[in-house]
């Protein structure tokens, strides 16, 4: 069984880093028109600089070592935590995105896309670890507050009460 | 944080690191490329005339967007990184400055230069604000609100100042071209 830890390493750190590599050396693959490209490489860049600049506040307010739950003195539920369970990771599927689209490259993009069911699984696990570290506390943050995209939870509500 | 602004690492003190930086870069890339180059034309004058000033001035606003936008992702890193970006602007500029050396380039071509490095070098610092604020915050909400609202604020300023920026670009290319 991969640990979360692993396998954060893979997608955060090489998964990124895979993703700002071949986004640089495949720049301006993405063959569209000069003004949609100006376009895109605007928005991606905007995109880029706003993910990166939330996900470093986010970043600078864990401790040192951030490894395991019990790293936390506390369970992490306010300011962007009220938003999703794991802003960090939502950022950072932002950015790699973003980069790719500043960059123009259609294979960053892929690879991108590709690493998504990584950071899900990635996830997946440090959820366990969560919840048997923090037990019933973080059973009712789960309740309360969506995995990652805030809207599909909101969404997915609404076609319940209804 | 406004007592941590003055003091060595704050604003001021990066204010005076990238402009020295900036006009340093710009002058020695100047003089190497008079002296060891060739000064060229200004590509940005023959760009705008060989299209429409429309097209002209919202593909120069949003190429110069983005290059703000990818520079200012190194500031909020660390502003020591915003170095690089600083320094590979003023290449631009030292390329200008070489090419209205040699006569190539319109004197009114070289001061819209020189405002639009000073307009990058200063919206990087409100980048470089953002890094100071996260620095000096004690929590994440403190952390968080304040880059919120900092990002909030630099979107639509650096956008608007470089939308300015070309249509002012343009209109002076066309006039003095």
């Amino acid at each position: 069984m991969v640990s979360s830890t692993a396998l954060r390493k893979v997608v955060v750190g090489a998964g990124t880093a895979a993703v700002v590599a071949i986004s640089i050396i495949t720049s301006g693959t993405m063959h569209v028109g000069r003004l949609p490209a100006h376009v895109l490489r605007a928005c991606g860049s905007m995109a880029l600089f706003a993910s990166a600049s939330l996900a470093l506040a986010i970043h600078r307010s864990y401790p040192k070592r951030h490894d395991l739950p019990s790293d936390f003195s506390e369970l992490l539920t306010e300011g962007p935590y009220r938003v999703c369970r794991h802003p960090f990771y939502l950022l950072l599927i932002v950015a790699q995105f973003s980069i790719s689209l500043s960059m123009l490259s259609l294979l960053g993009l892929l690879t991108a896309a590709a690493l998504i069911p990584l950071w899900v699984l990635l996830i997946r696990l440090e959820e366990k670890e969560l919840i048997t570290y923090w037990g019933e506390r973080y059973l009712e943050y789960m309740e309360r507050v969506p995995m990652l995209i805030p809207v599909l939870r909101k969404a997915g509500k609404r076609s319940k009460s209804s | 944080m406004a007592s941590g602004m003055g003091r060595r690492g704050g604003l001021l003190f990066w204010f005076i690191i990238y402009e020295m930086v900036s006009w340093l870069v710009a002058a020695v890339s100047g003089f190497i490329t008079l002296r060891f180059g060739h000064a060229r034309p200004v590509e940005s004058i023959g760009f705008i005339f060989s299209r429409d000033p429309l097209n002209a001035v919202v593909c120069t606003w949003l190429s110069n967007t983005s290059s703000f936008f990818l520079g200012a992702v190194l500031v909020i890193i660390n502003p020591f990184l915003g170095l690089l970006s600083v320094a590979y602007l003023s290449l631009s500029l030292g390329d200008l400055l070489a090419s209205w050396l040699a006569g190539y380039c319109p004197t009114p071509h070289l001061i819209y230069g020189v405002v639009e490095t000073q307009a990058y070098v200063l919206l990087w610092l409100l980048a470089v604000r953002t890094y100071l604020s996260q620095r000096l915050c004690g929590g994440l909400t403190c952390r968080w609100l304040s880059t919120v609202s900092q990002v909030k604020r630099l979107l639509p300023l650096a956008t608007a100042s470089f939308l300015v920026l070309a249509a002012v670009e343009v209109a002076e290319v066309l006039t003095y071209g």
